[in-house]
């Protein structure tokens, strides 16, 4: 029994260590010889990535919490205080905060991603570099749904403060 | 000559305990020093789990000049009577912050880390190129 449960532990581990190795296709021959010889001018093209996402996060960051707090939060309170709450509103404000947690995790993990895929030797081992590249852009399109689903929040509050305008 | 018993020997006066001064001051240091290192490599740990990657000002990140302007909005005030006048200057903020990070919709898209900017020799595609891309 015991053997069978060991046998078991094993295959999966063995599975998820080939999905994650499978994780990035195979590079030819010539696509290999291309990163390692552009190595300089990727390493140096992935750090003006970095600069300009960091800005964006920062930039990003501040607007999020200005429309969280000095805006749809202040907007609900102001709504309690008149006896006129709105649960659609509040569910809203809340479902923002939310994802805007869920962003700061996701960007964090991409970035702390793409300092081991700029840290990654592309000269020397361009397919290690390749699969790295990859979990980086799926981290990176983790960062990308969460600011849009960031934005359809915003969009949506729009629409529920532009519904409850009309009912004055 | 009375019976009474003579009074007992003074028993001797208890020795005052050892005190090792130098020793103990060296505990101390050593225990501060520990206690400095322990605080510190945590909150460098600590730093470089999340915050470093907020840290524009970290040495060669991001220069000032690069930085995106950054500006300071108005809060909307959560006292007073609520209206549709009221609610239509809400919007005309909520618009302008909407607006704004409607113009940062595209970053972190997947053009910078497509397969083109990497297989391919510089002369196909530039990296300046990838880079505005993601730039608001």
């Amino acid at each position: 029994m015991k053997r069978k449960i060991a046998v078991s532990v094993l295959a999966v581990f063995f599975a998820l260590v080939s999905a994650q190795a499978s994780y990035a296709r195979d590079l030819s021959d010539e696509e290999q010889g291309v990163i390692s010889q552009t190595c300089a001018s990727i390493q140096l093209q992935l750090k003006n990535i970095q600069k300009t996402d960091s800005k964006n996060r920062v930039t990003l960051g501040s607007y999020y919490e200005t429309v969280n707090t000095n805006l749809m939060l202040s907007l609900n309170v102001r709504l309690v205080k008149n006896n006129r709450a709105n649960a659609d509103l509040t569910t809203m404000q809340t479902n923002f905060a939310q994802e805007r947690e869920i962003f700061k995790t996701v960007y964090t993990d991409y970035q702390r991603e793409l300092d081991v895929l700029i840290a990654t030797d592309c000269r020397e081992k361009p397919q290690e570099f390749y699969n790295e590249l990859e979990k980086v852009r799926t981290k990176r399109a983790k960062v990308h749904s969460s600011v849009g689903r960031l934005r359809n929040i915003l969009t949506q509050h729009r629409q529920a403060v532009v519904k409850l305008q009309e009912a004055f | 000559m009375s019976d009474t018993p003579s009074p007992a020997p003074a028993a001797p006066p208890e020795a005052p305990p050892k005190v090792n001064g130098g020793r103990n001051l060296i505990i101390l240091c050593l225990g501060a020093i520990l206690i400095a290192i322990i605080t510190t490599g945590f909150s460098l740990w600590a730093y470089r789990q999340n915050d470093i990657y907020l840290d524009r000002s970290r040495p060669g990140f991001i220069a000032e000049g690069e930085k995106n302007e950054e500006e300071v909005l108005e809060k909307f005030s959560d006292e007073g009577e609520i209206d549709a006048a009221v609610l239509e200057q809400y919007l005309s903020e909520f618009d302008y912050v909407k607006g704004k990070i409607d113009g940062l919709s595209n970053s972190f898209s997947d053009g910078p880390l497509a397969d083109k900017n990497f297989l391919f020799d510089d002369d196909d595609n530039s990296s300046a190129d990838s880079a505005s891309e993601n730039t608001p």
